[in-house]
C-alpha cells in the first residue's frame, strides 16, 4: 500500500482509530456489556430477586388463557388492548396479565401500573405480597436506557456508543489480521504483552457474538437514527408514508365498531391452537379490542431463533374462528433484521445456550475491560522518565473503579435486595441508587490511592467480600437459601447463589495476584519516591 | 502528552465529518440507493434499513484514514449533494410517468 493514510498505512490508521474509539467510552461500553449479560438470565434474577413469590407447577395453555380472562373481564373493562402470558418457563410459573387504556400512548415498556401475575393454581394475585423490586427487569433495561437518563436521549447515546464499538471492532479484525495466530498466543509471563493477549483471545474466541450483538444491538436503533430513509424514500409525502410505512412492522391493528360483545372463551382458543396448530410454544397472547364486536385475539409464537418473526394466530375474539395465520415480517430483509434482534435478545435460548449467551458476553466484557488494562500498561512502561499526562491517570483510575467497581455496585443492587427494609418507599428506586451510590464512591477511590496496584487489590477484595455475603444474607433473610433450593433441586435460585460464590472466589483470588502485585510495585517504586 | 492545537482540530473536523457530515451523507445515500434496487420500495427500504449501519461504519472508517481534509470535507458534501439530487430527480420522474 503506497498511499499514505491519516496515521501512516491503512492498517495504522486502524490502529489509531481502534485505540481511540475503543477507548474514549469504554467504560460505558463495559456497563452495557455487563448490564446487558446479566439480562439473559433477568428472569432467573426476577425469581431470586422476589423470593416471595409461591412456586407453583406450571399449567397448560388452555388453562392459563382461562384464568387469565376472568381477570382480564374484570379489570380491564375498557382497555384498548390486553396481554397475556401464559405459564410457562424459567422458573416463572405464573400468569402475566395486563391491559393498555387508550391514554396509555409513551413509550414501550412503560405500563408498570397496568399489569399484574396470577398464581397458576390459585387464580389469585400474587403482587401484593411480593417486595418491591426492580429485579433483573430494571438490571437488564439499564443496558439501553442508561437508567438516570432520558430515555428517549439514552437511546440515542447507547446508538452512537454501539455505533462506536462496532467501528471499533471492524477495525480491530483489520489490526489482528493474523487473527488464527492470536488465537493460540498467550504469553503470561510479559506485563503489558499478557493483557494484549488476553483481549486478542477474547474478542477472536467470541468474535462471531460480539460483531451479532454489537451489529443486532444497532438493528434495534435503525428507525431512531434513520427515519429520513424511509420518509425520504416517498418523497416526505405524508399520507403515503403513513399508509406505507406501516406495513414493514405489520403490528395486528383493529377498528373497534363501538357494539360491545361477549368475548369467546379464550381457553377454547388454546385448546383449538393445541390441536390443530401445534405451535412450538407461544410468547404472549394479544387482544385487541376487547368487549368489542370487532375484537382480535392474537397468539404470538416462537420459531426457532427467529421468534421476533414466528408466526401469528389471529383469531375473530367473539366467534373463536382462525381469520389468519402470517408470519409477521414483511420481506426476506425484514426477516433477516428481525432473526439478528431474536439473536440479540436470545429468547429462544434453552439453559444450555443461555449459558452460551452468557459466557460469550462475559468474554465481551473482559474483551472491553482487558483492552483498556493494556492501553494503560503500554504507557505505564514509556511514561516512567516523561511526563505524565492526566489523561494516562484518569484511564487508570476509571479503569479500577469501572472493571470492578461496577461488580461491586451489582452485588450491592443485590444485597439491596435483601436488605432494604421490605415497606420502604420508593423501595424500587433505592435499590437502583443503592447500586450507583456504591459505583460512584468506587469510581472516586481510585483516584485516591497513589499506588493504583494497592487500589486494584482493595477494589478486588471488596467486590469479592459482597460477593460472597450474597449467599450468607440470603439465608440469613430468607428462606431461599442454598440448603433449601439444593434440597428441592431448585436450580434458578440455586444457581444464583451459586454464581455469586464463583464470582467472588474468582474476585478473591484476582484480589490475592494483586496484593503480591501490590507489594512488588511498592518495592520498585520506593527509590525513586526517594529521589523526589 | 502535548497535543499540539492543529492535531486537535484535526480530530475534532474528523469527528465531526464523520459522524454529522457522514450521518448527512449516509441518509441521502440511504434514500438513493433504495428508488435505485431493482425491487419494491418497502422491500428496498428494508434491506438498506439493514445494511445502513455497515455503510456508515465505513464512511467513519474512510473518514479517518484520508489524509486530506479537505477532501473529506469536499466529498462528503458534494456527495450528499449529488444524492439529494438525483433522488429528488427520480422522486420527480416517477411523480411524472
Amino acid at each position: 500500500m503506497s498511499k499514505k493514510g491519516y496515521h501512516g498505512s491503512f492498517r495504522q490508521s486502524m490502529t489509531w482509530l481502534h485505540t481511540w474509539f475503543g477507548l474514549v467510552l469504554c467504560w460505558v461500553m463495559y456497563f452495557m456489556f455487563v448490564t446487558g449479560t446479566l439480562g439473559y438470565f433477568d428472569t432467573e434474577i426476577d425469581r431470586w430477586m422476589k423470593p416471595e413469590v409461591p412456586v407453583s407447577e406450571a399449567v397448560s395453555i388452555e388453562e392459563s388463557l382461562g384464568i387469565a380472562q376472568s381477570h382480564l373481564e374484570k379489570v380491564g373493562q375498557g382497555a384498548t388492548t390486553w396481554y397475556i402470558g401464559p405459564a410457562a418457563e424459567r422458573g416463572s410459573d405464573n400468569i402475566y396479565v395486563g391491559w393498555e387504556f387508550p391514554h396509555a400512548e409513551d413509550e414501550e415498556h412503560d405500563h408498570e401500573d397496568d399489569h399484574y401475575h396470577v398464581h397458576a393454581q390459585t387464580g389469585e394475585v400474587i403482587d401484593d405480597d411480593i417486595r418491591e423490586t426492580g429485579g433483573g427487569q430494571l438490571l437488564y433495561r439499564m443496558h439501553y436506557n442508561l437508567h438516570y437518563i432520558d430515555k428517549g436521549f439514552a437511546y440515542k447515546l447507547v446508538g452512537i456508543i454501539t455505533l462506536i464499538m462496532f467501528v471499533g471492532m471492524i477495525t480491530g479484525i483489520v489490526v489482528h489480521k493474523k487473527i488464527f495466530q492470536d488465537l493460540f498466543t498467550f504469553r503470561s509471563h510479559k506485563r503489558s504483552r499478557t493483557w494484549l493477549d488476553l483481549h486478542n483471545l477474547m474478542s477472536v474466541a467470541s468474535l462471531p457474538f460480539q460483531i451479532m450483538i454489537t451489529y443486532s444491538g444497532l438493528i434495534f436503533m435503525v428507525t431512531v437514527f434513520f427515519p429520513l430513509i424511509g420518509y425520504g424514500s416517498f418523497g416526505f409525502d405524508k399520507p403515503t408514508i403513513k399508509e406505507e410505512l406501516p406495513k414493514l412492522f405489520e403490528r395486528e391493528r383493529v377498528k373497534p365498531l363501538g357494539e360491545p360483545a361477549t368475548m369467546t372463551s379464550f381457553s377454547e382458543i388454546g385448546k383449538q391452537l393445541d390441536q390443530e396448530y401445534t405451535p412450538q410454544g407461544i410468547r404472549y397472547f394479544q387482544v385487541l379490542a376487547p368487549g368489542d364486536a370487532n375484537a382480535r385475539f392474537i397468539a404470538y409464537a416462537y420459531k426457532g431463533v427467529a421468534d421476533r418473526a414466528g408466526e401469528t394466530w389471529v383469531f375473530n375474539g367473539v366467534t373463536g374462528e382462525l381469520i389468519e395465520k402470517k408470519s409477521p415480517s414483511h420481506n426476506a430483509a425484514s426477516t433477516v433484521s428481525s432473526t439478528f434482534m431474536g439473536l440479540h435478545e436470545g429468547l429462544f435460548a434453552g439453559p444450555l445456550v443461555r449459558w452460551l449467551y452468557f459466557v460469550a458476553g462475559i468474554m465481551g466484557c473482559i474483551m472491553i475491560a482487558s483492552g483498556a488494562i493494556y492501553w494503560v500498561r503500554k504507557r505505564q512502561g514509556q511514561a516512567d522518565n516523561q511526563k505524565i499526562g492526566p489523561g494516562f491517570d484518569l484511564v487508570n483510575g476509571l479503569n479500577i473503579g469501572t472493571f470492578i467497581g461496577l461488580l461491586s455496585a451489582i452485588a450491592a443492587y443485590f444485597l439491596a435486595n435483601r436488605l432494604l427494609p421490605l415497606g420502604m418507599e420508593n423501595r424500587m428506586e433505592w435499590e437502583a441508587h443503592t447500586m450507583f451510590l456504591v459505583w460512584l464512591v468506587l469510581l472516586i477511590h481510585p483516584f485516591l490511592r497513589k499506588n493504583k496496584q494497592q487500589a486494584w487489590f482493595e477494589q478486588c477484595t471488596l467486590a469479592s467480600v459482597l460477593f460472597l455475603f450474597i449467599p450468607v444474607i440470603n439465608a440469613l433473610t430468607t428462606e431461599l437459601h442454598l440448603y433449601n433450593s439444593l434440597g428441592n433441586t431448585d436450580w434458578v435460585v440455586a444457581g444464583f447463589d451459586l454464581t455469586a460464590i464463583f464470582t467472588g472466589c474468582l474476585l478473591g483470588f484476582a484480589a490475592l495476584k494483586m496484593r503480591q502485585k501490590s507489594v512488588n510495585t511498592e518495592l520498585q517504586t520506593k527509590p525513586v519516591a526517594a529521589e523526589v | 502528552m502535548d497535543v499540539s492545537t492543529s492535531a486537535r482540530n484535526q480530530v475534532i473536523s474528523r469527528l465531526l465529518a464523520a459522524f454529522i457530515m457522514g450521518f448527512i451523507f449516509i441518509n441521502t445515500l440511504g434514500v438513493l440507493t433504495v428508488l435505485l434496487l431493482p425491487v419494491e420500495r418497502l422491500v428496498a427500504i428494508s434491506w438498506v434499513m439493514f445494511f445502513v449501519f455497515l455503510m456508515y461504519a465505513v464512511v467513519i472508517m474512510w473518514v479517518f484514514y484520508e489524509t486530506s481534509l479537505k477532501k473529506v470535507w469536499w466529498s462528503l458534501s458534494l456527495g450528499s449533494v449529488l444524492c439529494g439530487l438525483l433522488s429528488a430527480g427520480i422522486l420527480y420522474w416517477e411523480s411524472l410517468s
